[in-house]
């Protein structure tokens, strides 16, 4: 059975809300989720024990909005050991540049930045493009549904050219703004994705991910394509 | 195959019941997809009971009542979660996902008695 996987749920800032948060996402039939905490998490257990009493498994997470590359390398380095999905939000070319590029950015969106500035992603990008539900549900930034539409399918457009994988969430701070997986990969076709891509982008794509990254925190991959086996077993 | 599918819908917020569901949802289609695919979506309601509530649509209409669900709002405009709770292609499958109280009160298929 397929699992599904919304990465970007971000803490409202209250147990009750997290905790309403953890019910709609069980309701919502997802198996993982990816939740944002400001700064470094006092207590990741008991975030974790808030969902995984319902079944849930979650993934901390921390959003990265840099200025500049130098910010961008120096949050990098100071946060990635701690989190397991690392995302940015890029707010210009040069910030996508590089985390489209940088081995330890998991995911890049873009955020309510104005529209009209087409960024073209470089072709070996090796993180995720994101794209976030909610800025679609409640556009900021001014935008209007279908400016907004038209941003998340400019962004889709250029992923799928370069071969970028692509990761549906809801970025949701609240129940209110969470949606169903299969909802969200049904729009996700209508914004030009096959149907298999957009079923993927809320399940298999996502939980890859979020496995690989823990694989990595224990030690166990050494560099990209090389993982270290316990003891003397081979598998191979 | 049938021509049709039959969508238990169940809302989520607790703020709309389920025939206010049904005309957020067709508000909606017109928003995302407007009235040539609400035509082409044409969605009917069934059955309504507390949040729940059964509509039909043509069988490739389906993800199109799936994309407008994100945008569901109310008549001010506020965001409103709702979710396809299950799909069937006959109403008798249906049935038997809709929670106690929408068991024998709820939508009847053809031939059943009343």
């Amino acid at each position: 059975m397929r699992t599904f996987a919304d990465l970007h749920l971000i803490h409202p800032g209250h147990a009750q809300g997290l905790s309403s948060m953890a019910e709609r996402a069980s309701i919502l039939g997802y198996g993982l989720v990816g939740l944002t905490v400001r700064g470094r998490p006092e207590d990741p257990e008991s975030l974790r024990r808030e969902f995984s009493e319902r079944g849930i498994d979650v993934a901390l997470r921390v959003d990265l909005s840099p200025s500049s590359r130098q910010e961008l390398l120096s949050l990098l380095g100071k946060y990635r050991a701690s989190f397991e999905i690392v995302s940015v939000n890029c707010a210009n070319k040069a910030i996508c540049d590089v985390a489209s590029r940088d081995g330890r950015v998991d995911l890049i969106f873009f955020g309510s930045g104005p529209i009209g500035s087409r960024v073209r992603l470089p072709k070996e990008a090796s993180s995720a493009l994101e794209v976030n539900i909610r800025e679609l549900i409640a556009p900021r930034g001014g935008l209007d549904l279908a400016q907004a539409l038209r941003k998340v399918k400019w962004d889709l457009e250029v992923a799928l050219e370069n071969g970028m994988r692509v990761v549906a969430s809801s970025g949701a701070d609240g129940p209110g703004l969470m949606r169903a997986p299969r909802e969200i990969a049904s729009l996700l076709k209508f914004l030009g994705m096959s149907p298999e891509g957009a079923l993927a982008s809320v399940s298999t794509t996502p939980a890859s991910l979020v496995r690989s990254n823990r694989m990595k925190l224990r030690g166990e991959i050494v560099c990209e394509g090389v993982r270290a086996l316990a003891g003397d077993r081979w598998d191979g | 195959m049938g021509r049709w599918r039959y969508l238990l819908l169940e809302e989520l917020s607790g703020e709309l019941p389920g025939g206010e569901v049904f005309n957020a949802l067709k508000r909606s289609i017109v928003d995302l997809f407007g009235h040539m695919g609400l035509m082409e979506a044409s969605p009917r309601l069934l059955y309504a009971r507390g949040r729940y509530s059964v509509i039909r649509c043509p069988r490739g209409e389906v993800d199109r009542i799936r994309a407008s669900l994100i945008f569901l709002s109310d008549g001010l405009g506020r965001p409103i979660a709702a979710r396809i709770k299950s799909v069937s292609g006959t109403l008798r499958g249906l049935r038997a996902a809709i929670p106690s109280g929408g068991g024998a009160g709820g939508p009847r298929a053809r031939g059943e008695a009343g």
